[in-house]
């Protein structure tokens, strides 16, 4: 994972040793930072989710798996609901947009040899810009007198003041903008990993008799996987955590475990309820990142410089 | 054979051109809107007018909250460029065990989701005294965009040639002195790159703000947020939206032709290869041979 | 490069008298249990074209990276005219190093990386200018100091890292296989020049490489490194014809090494059996041990004649390869006594090329004086850099 020219130095015979610029001391600064800020939070977190420290003033302190045991088992059922229904909606999107990128992907490998990068950067443009605008933007064109609404109204579709409700403040509203979000962001592993293919292997294919079906599902599909997989998973841990989407295009049923969170922090300030949620979500992340990690290998090896 | 047949071809061609019309759509509707003559964003449209624009810059809660965003995101960008330097510096020179911790730490805000990293900082703040402040949020946001850094920074740094910092030791210069002429202005076209993409980051991010920032203080798009749900802002919020959209359009182009610049002028390239790199036996020297 | 350079000065650059000694001592480097170099001694004389020479991993580029400061020895001394610079660090050493990379500064035209060292010194502005200008003279590369080392080719890179080492007038320079990525021609024509060159400024050259043609082409003195230590240290003339073990006179071209038995004296030499109906008189070498041991013989001194030649040292053989050189022939005999040889033949003309082919009979004849006995193995009298055994 960590090799580079600078790497095969250090892996040569060991008698070949480099002096680098740089001492092995200089990531205590950046790691301790990081351990302050956000070892030290989640450790806070989970205190608070066990009873151990409370923002309540005047409420005793002590071990305590209450909240941890009426989220899992008991009335809690509420949260527990609305967990499994994010699950479900981030699985959902997850799968959709894994399946819509695809065919990009391969657009760009496969079709538009030479202007690929460009098409890419054309791509990707968009998930540059901010994402709250891009959640208000939908929110003006799904909205009841929004863009669609007043467009069938105008070409006289539907008539005057009645909104197609299931638009917005509904599954279709939130799911449709988290999955219009994440789609360029999917299209790139499965594009580099498209880009990385021997294409000889194609020809190889098609040399031995094979028809392009038979090429694309039994050798490039197969091959590609990888790539696949770290897209989607690329998009199915942030989108776990979402909040953001349901607060501006979502209605009251529509809420995800994120917005749980948010709301004992916020509206309701319950700390250690809060918490309990909180560190819910954080081991559902980081199991999904455990079960997955081998495809999220960041290869930083050397940067990846599209030919001119 | 062609891999794809030409209706596939075209057939892929069709789709790709709809996803990017569907993609850019919603940028397009602001952009529309945001020169809208009516309050309400719907149509039929009312007649070209910019005066949203006059009104949202006349409004100092607006802008002020804009300019609290540029702050902060700056400050984020350069602190946490330099934090990335360093770490990249260090996981350079360490092996094994060590290094692979100390990546797996400073990775770990990708991971971890930012509502929980939210409310983590805020119990934080609380639990040391303190009160939620832009201090906090420019914290907060260094956190989440150090991994970019160090992803931008260190297949750069790893790409330089290790003999090279040797070479300017063995010239005179002090382990110092070659970090700065040599290796940071190498690394320039990274460090470029991950001040714009910790800027952009941090210059979007709601969740930390929501939290940390004090009432009255808002950052943009915590102000966006709000204004969002309220009608009679709404035009307004278009408008800098518009013009923010725009903005990160052409932020993108200009960075991706910038950094091939950069990439160019650095080296003095006349064939467009990419800089030196140590030639190993596999690759002799793949310039023409001159007259020596 | 100009040799005969009027006025003589080498363009200022010239290696001040009297400096450039090196001295290795006990120098030993240990990376965790593996021992990169064992406690060799050296002494480098000053002025001279010295090369370090072995294969790969055999710890001669670390002994060359602890006399350039870059690797601190675990043990010993690095000796610069008599001062220990071992834990002096590299910026502070008058030792400079062209690299096998020649890690030029990409970002640096080739003036400003060559004037790099002049300015780390606080030398003035226009010094540096001068000797900038003369140090890009002697390479000839006047022509292209504006330009960046990505706009050059790789043997006038090489050339830029040359100047900018040799601009800061070092007591000692230090070159790690510099030519290893240049293609056959030019690094032949680069071993000129560089031999010249040093000719001409004066300064101690230490030159590793792994390419024995190389060190012998170039060297005034080379070190043959094995497995870090030294198994030899002589002119390239003396490590050729009289190589102190088998390792040396394989690695400096084919050697022809035989499994043998000392008989027993004959003349001023020693009568050797090379199997049990073949003896030969050997001239050169351990003639005095007895018992098994190795003979070498080059293969230019083998005389290929016809079958049944009479003559002492005469070996009956069958021609099993011939390999047209273009220069000559390589001839590989299968020995009655039960070695292979390979010999080498000039090309004088049709005449010589064709009467060999594989499959004839053939007599070789290994003269006595071509003949030389290495001694058992390990070598017979101790180490090959102890001062009895002729080495060092």
């Amino acid at each position: 994972m960590l090799t580079g020219p600078a790497d095969r130095a250090r892996e040569e015979p060991a008698a070949r040793r480099r002096r680098r610029p740089g001492k092995g001391t200089l990531v205590l600064p950046p790691v301790l930072f990081v351990a302050v800020l956000l070892l030290l939070p989640v450790a806070f977190i989970t205190l608070y989710s066990v009873g151990l420290r409370t923002n309540i003033p005047g409420v005793p302190t002590a071990f305590s798996l209450s909240n941890w045991s009426d989220f899992l088992t008991g009335g809690g059922s509420a949260f527990r609901g609305r967990f499994v229904y994010s699950m479900e909606i981030a699985l959902l999107v997850s799968v959709a947009a894994t399946l819509a990128a695809y065919p990009l992907a391969y657009f760009l490998s496969f079709v538009a040899r030479r202007r690929r990068y460009a098409l890419l950067l054309v791509l990707l443009a968009p998930f540059f810009t901010s994402y709250l605008l891009r959640v208000i933007a939908w929110q003006i064109i799904l909205n009841n007198d929004g863009v669609v609404n007043s467009l069938l109204w105008t070409l006289h579709l539907r008539p005057k003041g009645s909104a197609i409700s299931w638009l917005i403040y509904s599954n279709f509203s939130v799911a449709l903008v988290l999955f219009y979000t994440w789609i360029p962001f999917v299209s790139l592993p499965i594009f580099v990993v498209l880009e990385n293919m021997d294409h000889r292997l194609q020809e190889a294919a098609a040399d031995l008799g094979a028809s392009r079906a038979a090429t694309f599902w039994r050798v490039t599909v197969p091959l590609s996987l990888p790539g696949v997989i770290a897209g989607f998973v690329f998009v199915l841990i942030p989108t776990t955590g979402e909040f953001i989407t349901p607060l501006l295009v979502g209605g009251p049923n529509n809420q995800l475990f994120g917005n749980s969170i948010q709301a004992f922090f916020g509206d309701t300030p319950d700390w250690n309820y809060g918490s309990v949620l909180a560190i819910a979500l954080i081991v559902v992340v980081i199991v999904l990142t455990l079960v997955f990690g081998r495809f999220l290998q960041t290869d930083l090896r050397t940067e990846t410089r599209p030919e001119q | 054979m062609r891999l794809t047949s030409r209706l596939g071809s075209a057939g892929l061609a069709v789709y790709f051109w709809a996803f990017v019309v569907f993609l850019f759509a919603p940028l397009v509707v602001l952009l529309i809107f945001s020169v809208n003559k009516s309050a309400t964003p719907t149509l039929p449209l009312s007649g070209f007018s910019t005066r949203w624009f006059h009104e949202a810059f006349g409004n100092g809660e607006l802008t002020g909250a804009l300019l609290r965003s540029i702050a902060i995101a700056l400050i984020a960008a350069v602190l946490s460029t330099a934090l990335g330097i360093m770490a990249s510096l260090g996981l350079l020179v360490l092996r094994g065990r060590a290094a692979a911790l100390a990546l797996t730490v400073l990775l770990l805000p990708l991971v971890v989701p930012y509502i929980c990293l939210a409310v983590g900082l805020l119990i934080l703040v609380q639990e040391v005294g303190a009160r939620p402040s832009l201090v906090a949020v420019i914290l907060g946001h260094c956190v989440i965009v150090l991994p970019f850094a160090i992803l931008v920074i260190m297949p750069r740094l790893r790409s330089l040639d290790p003999a090279m910092n040797e070479a300017a030791q063995d010239l005179g210069a002090s382990p110092l002195a070659a970090l700065r002429l040599i290796t940071l202005p190498l690394l320039a076209p990274a460090l470029v790159s991950s001040g714009i993409i910790c800027f952009v980051t941090s210059f979007d991010e709601f969740a930390i703000a929501s939290f940390l920032a004090p009432s009255g203080q808002p950052t943009y798009p915590v102000f966006l947020y709000a204004s969002a749900r309220t009608p009679a802002l709404l035009p307004e919020v278009i408008a800098v939206g518009a013009l923010i959209i725009a903005g990160s359009i052409m932020l993108v182009v200009l960075a991706e032709g910038g950094r091939r610049w950069a990439e160019r002028r650095l080296v003095g390239q006349t064939a467009g290869s990419g800089p030196l790199t140590a030639p190993d036996s596999e690759q002799p020297a793949t310039f023409a041979i001159g007259n020596g | 490069m100009h040799p005969n350079e009027p006025g003589g000065q080498a363009h200022g650059l010239a290696a001040r008298p009297g400096t450039g000694q090196v001295s290795l001592v006990a120098l030993t480097k240990r990376f965790g249990s593996f021992v990169a170099v064992d406690s060799i001694d050296l002494e480098i004389p000053a002025g001279g074209f010295f090369s370090l020479l072995g294969p790969s991993g055999c710890g001669k580029t670390t002994t060359l990276r602890m006399i350039a400061g870059f690797e601190e020895p675990t043990s010993g001394r690095v000796l610069l005219d008599g001062q220990d610079i071992a834990r002096t660090p590299p910026s502070k050493r008058p030792v400079n190093t062209v690299f096998q990379s020649y890690a030029l500064f990409p970002h640096l035209r080739v003036f400003d990386n060559v004037a790099f060292g002049l300015r780390r010194a606080g030398v003035p502005r226009d010094e540096v200018r001068q000797r900038t200008g003369q140090a890009l003279e002697l390479v000839q590369l006047s022509d292209y100091a504006r330009r960046k080392p990505g706009q050059l080719s790789g043997g006038q890179q090489q050339r830029v890292a040359l100047a900018r080492a040799l601009v800061l007038r070092p007591a000692v320079l230090l070159l790690d296989e510099p030519l290893g990525a240049l293609d056959a021609k030019l690094r032949r024509q680069l071993q000129v020049e560089l031999k010249q060159l040093q000719a001409q400024v004066g300064i101690t050259f230490v030159y590793v490489t792994h390419d024995q043609e190389e060190a012998l082409t170039m060297s005034d003195r080379i070190a043959v490194v094995n497995r870090g230590r030294i198994e030899q240290a002589a002119t390239p003339q003396d490590l050729y014809e009289e190589p102190a073990n088998a390792f040396v006179a394989d690695f400096l071209g084919v050697s022809n090494l035989m499994d043998a038995t000392v008989a027993g004296p004959s003349g001023a030499g020693a009568q050797v059996r090379l199997s049990d109906s073949f003896s030969v008189e050997v001239q050169r070498g351990d003639v005095a041990c007895r018992g098994p041991a190795k003979v070498v013989i080059r293969p230019e001194r083998i005389g290929v004649e016809p079958a049944g030649s009479p003559g002492s040292n005469r070996i009956p053989g069958l021609l099993t390869n011939v390999v047209y050189l273009g220069s000559g022939l390589q001839l590989a005999i299968q020995l009655a006594s039960g070695h292979a040889v390979t010999a080498l033949v000039p090309n004088t003309g049709e005449d010589a090329v064709s009467a060999w082919s594989p499959g004839m009979s053939v007599a070789c004849y290994l003269p006595p004086s071509g003949l030389r006995i290495l001694g058992g193995d390990p070598p017979a009298g101790g180490r090959a850099d102890d001062p009895a055994n002729g080495a060092g």
